[in-house]
């Protein structure tokens, strides 16, 4: 009962987002539909835990989402006929046929990397916060957990939880169909967004690239909660880059996805400023367009700060070992980041240094500068954690470059994607 | 690792709701981590913490530990793919 609850408020929600996203007519229907999703599966993410936060009891939680699914569903109900006319079947030709085989190796290799409960930080970190979610005890035990690193943001935790408490049974296979649903819907989404830019050969050159790279389908596959932030950060740096002056939806959709990276992972925080330096910079006179991208962000960011705020331990970096300021003038330092990443890259992202480099080669075609500015930022945000971090670095570069690389794999593939100039540039004027 | 879930699940059943447990190996470094990690994995939403001092102890593979530490009573001996694991029930100091 409670899974077909969730069900329909989960379709309620992505026709609503859909629609909203549709207000403009060059919006492709495959990035409206994911954007959607997104943002219903984002509703349950952060939905739940405000649920959590504010103690409320169980009669109570099936009261709330016994409202939501109404709401969503009077909310959704007129678009939905609408919704379903317009979802037709994808056009059946060659590139349908290129893409249909990228499908079926990626399912492959995924189904090949999967395993009970993910890698070790899928079952160490995300999975095991989970367990304290699904309402067996107080879920602020969760804080007690000092080694597992309780600070993280619960995003996925809290998204698996919703499954499991629907299921009624802690079960591997709800992680696992999770890790696989952001990962099919991030494929989906980089399409829709590249139709945007682009004809449809470079769709599918885009969708085959993300296919055939095996990092992808690992990383993936791992149940971390990389790709779900690789999912929020695409679509807000796409919808950033839709924006210019006479856009509305964007904007708040681009600080609405930005806030649930925030939420999903502590890079996903470095990502929120990035996107807000960037939608700063493309609308230096015009104050409101930066409050646009605030009020978008704002129900992501409120859950984010009362976490933080009230709840969290203070992170790693900031925690018994302090940030090792000093340490980041050393040249030695600078040198092994630099040996340290590009060996675990070329080993373990090797797809990731071949879109760098072919960025470089197309630097001048690429017309979306705001989706590389994004990029450049997270390079040098992640750079200077590695300058100060406490932790070994040679150990904390070849534990996280390549997740790194994972995030913005598909950031890169959609930038590429505008240097093949098909369609009509969309933002070419400043917000 | 799901087996070793199973296994535990009585056997921490008796620990009071609230209270974390305690954990203590032989093992250092990454193995260590890793086998805390499991534990926390398994046992969540109980809490597991890197003390000896609190009333029930998950001793994994900790033969030395137990010989240096003469615990209270050992409830329960079983094997793991971690190595053996005793349930340590500590007697109160004075």
């Amino acid at each position: 009962m409670m899974i077909a609850l969730l069900l329909l408020f989960l379709f309620a929600c992505a026709v609503k987002a859909a629609w909203l996203v549709r207000s403009r007519t060059d919006a492709p229907l495959l990035l409206c539909q994911c954007a959607g999703i997104a943002s219903a599966v984002a509703a349950l993410g952060f939905g739940y835990a405000l649920l959590l936060f504010a103690d409320v009891t169980d009669p109570v939680l099936a009261i709330a989402l016994a409202c939501a699914v109404l709401l969503a569903v009077v909310w959704a109900w007129p678009h939905a006929a609408e919704w379903l006319r317009s979802s037709r079947l994808p056009r059946l030709d060659a590139w349908s046929a290129v893409m249909a085989i990228g499908a079926l190796w990626f399912t492959y290799r995924f189904v090949g990397f999967s395993y009970r409960w993910g890698g070790f930080d899928g079952w160490a970190q995300w999975n095991m916060h989970a367990r304290f979610l699904i309402g067996e005890t107080d879920w602020k035990a969760l804080l007690e957990t000092r080694f597992a690193h309780p600070d993280y943001p619960l995003m996925l935790p809290a998204i698996i939880a919703v499954g499991w408490r629907a299921l009624g049974a802690v079960e591997a296979s709800i992680p696992m169909l999770i890790s696989a649903g952001v990962a099919a819907l991030l494929i989906a989404s980089v399409h829709g967004a590249v139709r945007a830019w682009a004809m449809r050969p470079v769709a599918a050159a885009a969708v085959l690239f993300l296919c055939l790279d095996p990092d992808f389908a690992r990383c993936a596959a791992s149940q971390y909660a990389d790709t779900l932030l690789a999912l929020w950060m695409l679509l807000a740096a796409v919808f950033l880059s839709r924006a210019d002056s006479a856009s509305r939806q964007e904007l708040l959709l681009a600080g609405f996805f930005a806030g649930c990276a925030a939420w999903t992972k502590n890079e996903g925080v470095a990502f929120f400023a990035a996107m807000l330096l960037v939608t700063t910079w493309i609308s230096r006179d015009r104050i409101k367009a930066v409050l646009r991208f605030l009020l978008g962000a704002a129900l992501p960011l409120v859950v984010l700060i009362w976490y933080k705020v009230v709840y969290a331990p203070p992170s790693d970096l900031a925690g018994p070992h302090g940030i090792a300021w000093t340490t980041a003038a050393d040249p030695q330092r600078h040198w092994t980041i630099l040996v340290s990443a590009s060996g675990h890259l070329m080993q373990k992202a090797p797809f990731f240094l071949l879109l760098l480099i072919a960025g470089m080669v197309y630097w001048r075609r690429i017309r979306s500068r705001r989706i590389m500015a994004l990029v450049l930022l997270m390079g040098a945000a992640s750079y200077a954690t590695y300058l100060i971090t406490p932790y070994d670095l040679a150990w904390h570069v070849t534990h996280s470059a390549d997740r790194l690389a994972h995030q913005l794999v598909p950031l890169l593939v959609m930038a590429l994607a505008t240097a093949f100039k098909s369609k009509p540039l969309v933002s070419a004027q400043p917000c | 690792m799901d087996r070793l879930g199973e296994r535990l699940a009585p056997v921490v059943a008796a620990v009071p709701p609230g209270r974390a447990i305690g954990f203590a190996t032989d093992r250092v470094g990454d193995e260590r981590k890793e086998i805390m990690h499991r534990l926390q994995f398994l046992l969540a939403p109980r809490v597991i913490i890197p003390d000896v001092t609190v009333d029930t102890v998950l001793v994994v593979d900790g033969e030395r530990w137990l010989a240096q530490h003469p615990p209270g009573e050992v409830l329960e001996r079983f094997e793991s793919e971690s190595g053996p694991i005793h349930l340590v029930k500590q007697l109160r100091m004075p």
